[in-house]
């Protein structure tokens, strides 16, 4: 196709001066020579044919820009001619004038249905003849540029396709898989999102949790892919690293707020999954209704709770105005959570009208079997906008509640880190750590203290456990001891968002005190012992009762103890119970 | 009235330079040609052939401005392709008087 | 899809009407409307009384006109929202960019 496109350049920038080709036929000697003389003297190259079967001879040998037909000829008349060069030009408009005298309408409407562009009678005209050929000259121009246009566009855009096809393999390369392949998330993207600029990420939290995030750039092409890749960036290292749901969208914001031009913007949702609590947190922004389903075995359908979305879209406001703030709920095993970006809802039909949300909840309130619903939705949507699915635009996600060790076993165990004795890196040491107020109020002290503990090799096979065991003993040194919380607030959904709401409220306000981590760790016989001593200075806690409470295992008691207690070989309060010490052995 | 038209004739000249004797003698040779076929195919009664000859000499020599010649040679195309060749002799020498007058007119040219 | 520009003198607002459907054909002439006004109005207002739809590029213009007014100090007003415009400024919640109407 390129070099097509080349042949047709040159011979388009051959023309440029207005020196055309024509091809003359007539089988009357002196007409002939007449009509070669004044296209001649006009500046055009002339080729002549004496009868209709040379015309056509020509035509193929040379080519012309133009060719003039008698109309009546010996051997194959000018009709005839005319319709075996329309067939031979295909789609090259090559313009065709009939010579002559013929008067009456029937015949030239015989040259017309014969493919002629025009007559030109005799006696020949001088100026007219020139005029007509020069006219004819800029049509033909025009044409062969307009094509040569079109089939440049057409190799720009294969190109295109398949710059884009690079950049999503590189894309491919860069991103994470992260966790979308586990069994309880199903993902439908277009091949080509990147470039729709739709994205999916979704990654499994240190703490056993997950973040799902969608995504759905404005425009198409390039600004959609360069925002796709620090978003992707920004979740996967900070999700690893520990961050919150708020850390992670604040921050993707700030960062598309900076590199992305006034107007270009992601409507988004990031979902936090808490297998374990049975809770998910949402930050929705700019996208349509989220929807919770939640089957009832019973009968068709089933409950759908909306999600609406709260925010305006990443991207809009500065990190000074950005509001993080997430909608909580309390979720059961089975239940279905949907994202989608508004490419389902607006997905169109052959007369331009809209899938639209009616649709959409009727397959909910019709659906039988749960597990069905996902594919129910593309299938309608296929059927209602009847494109295949290689060429749709949508983006649909379904994660569904499970156990929390169902869960973790689609994870398996992670392939343990080699160790050599040689490679023990730092073994001894002790790190002492207080964050006072001010840093208390928007500091997450855990990325940096992971990432201290992730510097000895024998513990970085344990970062999920140790993630876990930092977390709960940072919350509740800085929530229960510093700010006095009560921790009875986060048995039920409702509990957990008015707590959120009271740690926003403390958080926001003045107040005293601190938190101080001390971390030892010391070589032992065949590993090493990691001692985690948190203290705070809140008034403390019954930890005795507490003890009791856990010894004889009754009811939940809102601190997530009786997860750390399987974690670790010795677990322990001090003082009134504002101070607790965990210790984690590990082994080669 | 001249059997061509002058003013065409020089303007040919002027335009076809030294090719205009090439012209002269293609077109008299053409006139030959076609008035002969012309003759020709009245004798056998070729409606077709007629039609074809007569028309072919309504377009060369419209271009001399011989007008009277060529709209003999228009009636009897006319004529010709309606298949009515019961004037068609009386045509022939019409047509044959005609080229008679235009080649004497040629051989006046300066 | 057309578009007008009106200043009026009393109160020194710029008014802008999209008639049609609010897409990317209208780029050009939606920031001609406000790039071309002859004098810095004091606040603009965009009535979408005649407009049927518009997709997220329009969403992208009306931020776009916002940074122009002045960011976060500007005041833009926008009347007469049927109600599909409505939901999709809603869902947007570009009511917290600017004042519905």
């Amino acid at each position: 196709m390129e070099l097509n496109v080349e042949k047709e350049m040159s011979s388009f920038e051959a023309h440029q001066d207005d020196s055309l080709k024509v091809l003359v036929a007539d089988d009357n000697d002196s007409d002939r020579l007449i009509l070669s003389t004044i296209i001649k003297n006009a500046g055009h190259e002339v080729v002549c044919a004496r009868n209709g079967q040379e015309a056509v001879d020509f035509y193929i040998e040379h080519r012309p820009d133009i060719v003039l037909l008698d109309a009546l000829m010996p051997v194959m008349d000018g009709f005839e001619a005319a319709e075996k060069i329309r067939v031979l030009a295909a789609e090259e408009a090559i313009p065709i004038v009939f010579l002559t005298s013929l008067k009456d309408a029937n015949s030239l409407a015989k040259c017309l249905d014969a493919g002629g562009t025009d007559f030109l009678s005799k006696p020949y005209n001088k100026v007219i003849l020139t005029a007509k050929v020069r006219a004819l000259g800029r049509l033909r121009r025009l044409q062969s540029v307009v094509r040569e246009q079109r089939d440049r566009l057409a190799v720009h855009h294969e190109h295109l396709i398949r710059e884009q096809e690079v950049a999503k393999r590189v894309f491919d390369n860069i991103a994470h898989p992260g966790c979308i392949n586990a069994p309880c998330v199903r993902a439908h993207l277009s091949p080509m999102s990147v470039f729709n600029g739709d994205m999916v990420l979704a990654s499994r939290k240190p703490d056993g949790g997950m973040y799902v995030l969608i995504g759905d750039f404005t425009g198409h092409g390039l600004p959609a892919a360069i925002g796709a890749m620090p978003a992707s960036e920004i979740f996967y290292g900070m999700t690893n690293k520990g961050f919150s749901l708020q850390e992670i969208i604040a921050e993707i914001n700030k960062k598309l707020a900076h590199i992305l031009p006034v107007g270009v913007f992601c409507c988004c949702a990031l979902v936090e999954f808490s297998m374990d609590k049975n809770i998910i947190q949402v930050w929705s922004g700019g996208l349509p209704d989220l929807f919770i389903y939640r089957p009832d075995d019973s009968r068709e359908g089933g409950e759908i709770i909306n999600v609406p979305s709260k925010h305006l879209p990443l991207g809009v406001l500065s990190a000074q105005r950005f509001n993080t703030e997430v909608q909580v709920f309390e979720m059961q095993e089975g239940d279905r959570f949907f994202l989608w970006t508004d490419g389902i809802l607006e997905a169109n039909n052959i007369k331009g009208e809209m899938f639209g949300s009616e649709r959409l909840v009727d397959i909910f309130n019709k659906n039988h079997d749960s597990t069905k619903i996902f594919d129910e939705i593309l299938d309608a949507v296929d059927v209602y906008t009847g494109r295949q699915e290689q060429d749709d635009d949508h983006t649909l996600v379904e994660i569904t509640m499970v156990p929390q060790e169902e869960f973790d076993s689609y994870f398996g165990e992670k392939k343990q880190e080699k160790l050599s004795q040689k490679a023990l890196g730092p073994m001894d040491w002790c790190l002492e750590y207080t964050l006072l107020p001010q840093t208390l109020k928007d500091f997450n002290p855990l990325p940096l203290l992971t990432h201290v503990l992730m510097e000895v090799p024998g513990l970085r096979n344990h970062s999920s456990k140790l993630y876990t065991i930092l977390a709960e003993l940072y919350s509740n040194a800085l929530e229960h001891g510093v700010l006095g919380i009560s921790s009875g607030l986060k048995t039920t959904a409702h509990g957990f968002a008015e707590y959120y709401r009271q740690r926003e409220a403390a958080l926001s306000k003045d107040f005293e005190g601190s938190v101080k981590f001390v971390l030892r760790h010391k070589p032992e016989e065949g590993g090493g012992v990691l001692i985690i001593r948190v203290e705070d200075t809140g008034k403390g806690f019954d930890f005795k009762g507490f003890e009791k409470k856990l010894s004889s295992k009754e009811g939940y008691c809102g601190r997530g103890i009786p997860l750390l207690l399987g974690m670790c070989r010795r677990f322990e309060y001090f003082g009134t119970g504002n101070i607790v010490e965990a210790e984690f052995e590990w082994r080669i | 009235m001249s059997a061509i038209d002058v003013d065409m004739v020089e303007d040919l000249r002027s335009m076809l330079g030294d090719d205009f004797e090439l012209f002269l003698t293609t077109f008299r040779n053409d006139m030959d040609v076609r008035c002969q076929a012309i003759a020709e195919a009245v004798s056998q009664a070729d409606s077709d052939a007629v039609r074809r000859a007569a028309h072919s000499l309504k377009g060369s020599s419209s271009n001399l401005g011989a007008v009277e010649l060529s709209s003999a040679c228009a009636t009897l195309e006319t004529q010709a392709h309606e298949g009515n060749l019961a004037n068609a002799e009386a045509l022939v020498v019409e047509i044959e008087k005609n080229r008679q007058l235009v080649l004497e007119a040629l051989n006046n040219l300066a | 899809m057309a578009i007008w520009a009106n200043e009026s003198g009393a109160d020194n607002k710029l008014t802008i009407k999209i008639q049609g459907r609010f897409d990317f054909s209208a780029h050009q002439e939606f920031r001609d409307a406000y790039e071309k006004a002859n004098s810095k109005p004091e606040g603009y207002v965009v009535d979408m009384s005649e407009t049927t739809y518009l997709d997220s590029s329009a969403l992208g213009m009306l931020l776009l006109l916002r940074d122009h007014a002045g960011g976060d100090t500007s005041h833009i007003e926008i009347v007469n929202c049927n109600n599909d415009v409505k939901k999709i400024l809603t869902i947007s919640n570009f009511e917290q960019l600017f004042t519905i109407k």
